[in-house]
């Protein structure tokens, strides 16, 4: 055995202490093994990342419990504790069980990172570091990863010509957004188009120490003054206002189209008419009528 | 690890056939001396985050086999974690200069590894765990 090898025995020996008492014993709850699982950095980290990776709701009860920010969260492990375990289960299930599409907890990542974030914040200064140190750029990247993939997705969700069919991808808190009206045709996505621009929710709740506020505040106007999350709403209301612009010139073309081929047969068969009218009125003199055979 | 199921605190229970595995992981590793050969595992790995990933995996993927699939589906996830913190300590305890953030992309892998086997098409949430910080995962240390 080399001394490499020795070591990492040596090592392993220090491990392994205790672990009669750890295999001896019983796992009463979610709550015990994740409780002790958090007992170490490494070991919150994993949670962190279970929870980042699946759920946000739990991390922020988890942070609702101990209303100490991350580190109380993770040291007092209240409730929160078997909250962030039910709901790492139950994301987990959704996942496997196909309730939860793989989109879905895409989005759900960058929700769970603004709630987090805004948990922390709400927390007051419960990290060491601050509420800006949970992600640089905090929880922003989260924001417009909700953002510019949700909103994408709810362009998409238009059912007004030129768009794919409506998808539920943009479920939560509505943006208000500037009422579109369509021409004098029926636009079936008109109500899409509000769907469309409902945030999701990755990208409210993702907005960081501002999320809170501006909800009060109003919350369009924050995001809108923000130089991480403007932009993509700007490119999400492009998108949408090009789908719609799109769809409203494809239908004002056709209504053109079909009212110049319907005022064409109008004038073709008022010409017929004329033309049969002249025929029916027409009256052979001289010459013709001589060497014309009768009609009829 | 050290206290890892010693204590009972929480008034929920846990699934008996999770309990069994955990167990059983434990047992393994630690009675039987396949702790060493993890930590020889994770040494020669060339990459010291495929190596946990890869480990972890390995073991929940045995212990789900060895009990014959008892544990349910979603309680797998937390069994992989489970795991994966033992394998973690391991790591540690072999000088491996483990951080937080190889922690969390390691069961970042194994989640992806396994939606992945399972048929999934995982591109766009590995995207989406690609952008997250990596340093946010040490925040709580």
């Amino acid at each position: 055995m080399t001394k490499l090898v020795e070591g990492i025995g040596r090592g392993i020996g220090d491990v392994v202490k205790g672990v009669g008492d750890a295999i001896s014993g019983a796992v009463k709850g979610v709550g015990d093994l994740v409780t002790d699982i958090a007992k170490s950095p490494l070991g919150k980290a994993l949670l962190i990342a279970g929870a980042v990776y699946f759920g946000g709701a739990a991390l922020a009860g988890g942070f609702g419990s101990s209303g100490a920010g991350l580190s109380g969260f993770l040291s007092g492990m209240g409730t929160g504790v078997s909250t962030a375990a039910s709901t790492l289960s139950s994301a987990w299930t959704g996942l496997l069980e196909g309730t939860m599409s793989l989109g879905q907890a895409a989005s759900n990542i960058g929700g769970v990172y603004g709630t987090a974030f805004d948990a922390a914040a709400g927390a007051g200064g419960g990290m060491t570091t601050g509420a800006g140190a949970l992600v640089t750029p905090p929880p922003i990247t989260g924001a417009a990863t909700g953002a510019v993939e949700g909103m994408g997705s709810g362009a998409t969700g238009l059912t007004v010509p030129g768009a794919a069919p409506s998808t539920a991808g943009l479920s939560g808190a509505s943006i208000p957004v500037p009422a579109y009206t369509p021409p004098s045709y029926a636009l079936g996505g008109s109500s899409a188009a509000s769907g469309g621009l409902t945030a999701a929710p990755g990208a409210l709740s993702g907005l960081g120490t501002g999320a809170a506020t501006a909800a009060k505040e109003g919350l369009l106007a924050k995001i809108m003054s923000s130089q991480y999350t403007a932009p993509a709403l700007i490119s999400a209301g492009t998108q949408i206002g090009g789908a719609l612009i799109s769809g409203a010139g494809q239908k004002q073309a056709a209504e053109e189209e079909r009212e110049y081929q319907a005022r064409m047969a109008e004038e073709a068969k008022g010409r017929y008419n004329t033309n049969v009218g002249g025929q029916l009125q027409f009256k052979p003199k001289g010459f013709v009528a001589r060497y014309m055979p009768p009609a009829g | 690890m050290a206290g890892l199921i010693k204590k009972q605190r929480g008034p929920d229970t846990i699934n008996p056939a999770f309990a069994q595995a955990l167990k059983f992981a434990l047992a393994v590793l630690y009675k039987d001396g396949a702790a060493k050969n993890v930590a020889k595992q994770l040494r020669a790995a060339k990459n010291k985050v495929d190596g946990l990933a890869d480990a972890a995996y390995e073991i929940t993927r045995v212990v789900d086999e060895r009990t014959e699939g008892a544990v349910p589906r979603e309680m797998l996830g937390l069994l992989g974690m489970a795991i994966l913190k033992e394998v973690l300590d391991i790591g540690e305890a072999a000088k491996m200069g483990i951080t937080p953030a190889d922690a969390a992309e390691a069961f970042k892998q194994m989640l992806l590894r396994y939606l992945g086997e399972n048929g999934a098409d995982t591109a766009q949430l590995q995207q989406a765990m690609d952008k997250i910080d990596p340093s946010v995962f040490g925040q709580g240390a």
